[in-house]
């Protein structure tokens, strides 16, 4: 090795020292930047998103379409019927699509007093958190559950009756098992899941 | 003696070992605490000339004393290996030392994981005693079941090459099959082995592949090994096996599912089995990890699916979880394929053709059955982590999947968590096939409504709550007290570490409300097995159904049931003509007085597993079978009546 060839390894590597020794500076002066996400607070997102969602296709499209044709747009039999789908089919359909597209956190509809019986609580920490919520609707339910052997973070949103549709809709169908319900109610919640394992 | 490698010796170095002592340490200041000392045996740091050295003013060699500490003696003053510039500032050598250390820790610990092949045996003093093999449960008085597996002569120990579950094709476990191969009544075992795997693995170098073995049952309650005579070593990865006549001679054929190119073996007749995959045209090279022969399209001829799992790449690395191996979405699924029995011998790979394409799955089981007693077999296939998939058969071999519309896609929280298998049997006594699928995750009980819906019914029942903290792997409908319904067997285990878990035994009333019968199963029930494959099986035909359990690195479980005989039971033994040989896809119809029960001649493949295929029926107190309706695949209806109770039935198809 030449000694021009030993002076331009070795200021190379000194400029590269240097570069990196400022790159570590620089990060090192933002030591408040975020590394990761706690599952509360992904939760939290997700459900604001969800409910942001639900409340939007209710006031945008549902309440306003009633209001135009008269009549109830959303129905359950929406094929038959040539109707909307009603909330929570709507919610249950992008659970699913989200699941197909592979997405490690899951959600979907409960009530104390479900239409769809499937639509009540299916694990304890759902009985739970549905009981708290419509006791404390301001207050979320979080706790961690383990189903078949997996860890989630689980949190527990109440769902309010935000629409008289909403209201109208539960107190008159025949399947449901309460009807007294009044606007700004609590009828259930969304429970939002966050596997803490794959 | 050659010198051991870096890693090795790293691994020697143990903190508070005076004769090996770590590499070495530094002192915080010039003088105020000496380094330790450093061996020959240690070799982490091999300093070099002294013409590299810092020199003596250098505040990353100030602590560590030249002299010699120990018998080894004296070693040359090590030498900074840090750049110069770096020691300008304080934390640079530590950081540059420390990273060092953890970097020889890291391999030192990487070289401890590296195990010979196969799991140790209770005394053996190498490093596979690590991993035990479970010793015989004894059973206690009043066990319904008992572990008779040594006493059976099955000495099947499942090869498990690695310390440790390092990556997910580690988590997955082998099966085998339940098969009469020699047609002498008595049903046999056949297990399957893994053995080393370039990527996956981790064995010490010549490590040779266990084989796969077949036990023969002698019909005394024991069984022999016959698999160098049979010739079914078997080569590869195995994962599950399936048993089938493809070319209906009679005699039952066995498909093995590798990760790797699978194998279709041919039963000559006389005990011996051939290869003949390339000619049959089966040997695909996917991740296989299971398969089921069916006659998709009733032309009396088996068709064969094989479920791939996943494209594995040993580079990935778990972005949340560091130092666990990464879940199923981070590799590429891996599309099932779908072989059409062209009745010579060979099959033609037609899986778009029939509708059965699907690329993103990440595949764990098949289960043939069909969903809407309309004649033709249907597919349940579980995925991992994707939805699962019922793939409804339109009778002539097409198939389409209705598993999201009839709500078998996910489970009752909303979620697609990884299924492992899917059992089939009328849990509610309705007459209608059900299905418990068995996930790490939420499990499902999917009970199918006359309108031909599923309902999920996983808390309702009872099942939440008793598979709550359980991953289960194999999952089997059996009815363990022959009291007509259909209760369940899991094998649960750990995924992600080499310890067990307790098996479940839960026994139904009926109507689909399951209770925990531990107590009644016994001492096996109170052991943590790490369970993967199940099969039910009845090895020494007396009506009462057997168990037979595959442990990831560890021996197979036999489990004898030895229920007080309360109960009646018939079983049948089906011979196709026109149909299929085995009889896959007859759908029976039995009645004994009130007593109406429905059940389907399956290939019985669960997770990993296949089972016995005889077909079987718990009749309780009833002592007559007033009618039996058999409907086979080719149409044909069959009625027998007036049976005698406690029998194995062998019922021919009759020709027209």
């Amino acid at each position: 090795m030449t000694a021009k060839t030993l002076t331009v390894t070795v200021l190379a590597g000194a400029l590269a020292f240097a570069w990196a020794d400022w790159v570590g500076r620089g990060a090192e002066e933002k030591t408040h930047k975020l590394t990761s996400i706690s599952p509360r607070k992904l939760a939290d997102s997700l459900h604001a998103v969800i409910a942001a969602d639900r409340q939007a296709y209710a006031e945008l499209v549902v309440q306003r379409l009633q209001a135009e044709e008269g009549r109830p747009a959303a129905t359950e039999r929406r094929i038959e019927a040539h109707g909307l789908p009603v909330h929570a089919q709507m919610l249950r359909a992008a659970g699913q699509s989200i699941q197909q597209r592979g997405a490690e956190f899951s959600y979907t509809l409960r009530s104390l007093w479900p239409i769809n019986t499937s639509h009540g609580p299916q694990t304890e920490v759902e009985q739970t958190g549905l009981e708290r919520v419509a006791k404390q609707p301001e207050e979320p339910y979080y706790t961690e559950e383990v189903l078949g052997g997996r860890s989630y973070f689980t949190a527990v949103y109440a769902d309010r009756a935000t629409l008289t549709s909403c209201v109208d809709c539960h107190n008159r169908h025949p399947k449901s098992p309460r009807r007294d319900f009044q606007l700004n109610d609590v009828m259930g919640a969304i429970v939002v899941r966050v596997p803490l394992e794959f | 003696m050659t010198q051991p490698s870096l890693p090795e010796q790293a691994f020697k170095a143990q903190p508070g070992d005076p004769d090996r002592g770590a590499a070495w340490t530094i002192g915080r200041e010039s003088g105020e605490r000496p380094g330790r000392p450093i061996s020959e045996a240690d070799g982490l740091l091999d300093f070099g000339t002294r013409e590299n050295y810092c020199g003596a003013e250098c505040r990353h060699t100030a602590g560590v004393r030249p002299e010699p500490f120990s018998r080894v003696g004296q070693r040359a003053r090590p030498r900074c290996l840090a750049p110069r510039a770096w020691r300008q500032a304080w934390p640079w050598p530590l950081i540059w030392t420390l990273s060092w250390l953890g970097v020889g820790l890291l391999l030192a610990q990487d070289q401890r994981t590296t195990a010979p092949g196969g799991p140790g045996r209770e005394g053996e003093g190498d490093r596979g005693s690590m991993r035990r093999v479970t010793p015989p449960i004894a059973p206690t008085p009043g066990d319904g079941y008992e572990d008779v597996t040594a006493q059976a002569g099955l000495d099947f120990v499942h090869q498990f090459c690695h310390e440790r579950i390092a990556n997910i094709l580690l988590s997955n476990g082998s099966g085998g099959a339940v098969l009469d191969y020699d047609k002498d009544g008595w049903v046999d075992i056949y297990l399957l082995n893994w053995g080393p795997l370039e990527g996956v693995t981790r064995a010490a170098p010549g490590t040779r592949r266990q084989p796969n073995r077949l036990y023969r049952n002698r019909g005394d309650g024991t069984f022999e090994d016959v698999t160098r005579r049979a010739g079914l070593d078997g080569t590869g990865f195995a994962s599950a096996a399936t048993a089938g006549d493809f070319d209906n001679d009679g005699h039952t054929d066995l498909y093995v599912a590798n990760v790797g190119r699978n194998l279709l073996y041919r039963n000559r007749g006389d005990g011996t089995f051939v290869d003949v995959t390339d000619r049959a045209g089966v040997g695909h090279p996917g991740t296989g990890i299971s398969a089921a022969f069916v006659d998709a399209d009733r032309d009396g001829w088996l068709d064969l699916y094989v479920v791939n799992y996943l494209t594995y790449t040993p580079e990935k690395e778990s972005e949340q979880n560091p130092g666990a191996y990464p879940g199923p979405l981070a590799y590429p699924g891996e599309a099932d394929v779908f072989y059409r029995n062209r009745g010579d011998g060979t099959f033609e790979e037609v899986t778009r053709a029939a509708g059965l394409f699907a690329p993103v799955h990440r595949g764990m089981s098949v289960s043939a059955f069909d969903c809407d007693w309309d004649g033709d077999v249907d597919l349940y296939v579980s995925n991992d982590d994707t939805p699962n998939g019922l793939w409804q058969n339109d009778g002539r071999g097409g198939f389409r999947d209705i598993g999201l519309e009839v709500g078998v896609a996910f489970n009752s929280i909303g979620e697609a968590p990884g299924s492992m298998n899917a059992t089939v049997a009328d849990a509610n006594g309705d007459g209608l096939p059900d299905l418990f699928i068995t996930r790490l995750g939420y499990g499902s009980l999917y009970l199918r409504t006359a309108q031909g819906l599923y309902d999920d019914r996983m808390w309702a029942s009872g099942l939440g709550r008793l598979t709550q903290k359980y991953v289960a792997w194999g999952g089997v409908f059996l009815d363990f007290d022959n009291d007509s319904d259909a209760d369940l067997f899991m094998a649960n285990g750990d995924a992600f570490k080499l310890e067990g878990a307790l098996s479940l035994l839960l026994e139904n009333d009926g109507r689909a409300h399951f209770t925990d019968a531990a107590a009644k199963g016994g001492s096996y029930f109170q052991r943590p097995v790490n369970g993967r494959g199940a099969a039910v099986l009845d090895y020494d035909n007396d009506g009462r159904l057997d168990l037979l359990v595959t442990a990831l690195a560890n021996r197979v479980f036999l489990l004898r049931n030895r229920s007080p005989l309360e109960h009646h039971w018939l079983k049948l033994q089906l011979e196709g003509t026109r149909s299929n040989r085995n009889g896959y896809g007859a759908l029976v119809t039995l009645t004994a007085g009130e007593l109406t029960l429905r059940a389907e001649a399956l290939c019985p493949t669960g997770f990993l597993m296949q089972g016995d295929a005889r077909v079987h029926f718990g009749l309780g107190r009833h002592r007559v079978v007033d009618r039996l309706e058999i409907r086979w695949p080719s149409g044909t209806v069959q009625v027998l009546a007036n049976l005698a109770v406690d029998q194995i039935l062998k019922v021919r198809e009759p020709h027209p």
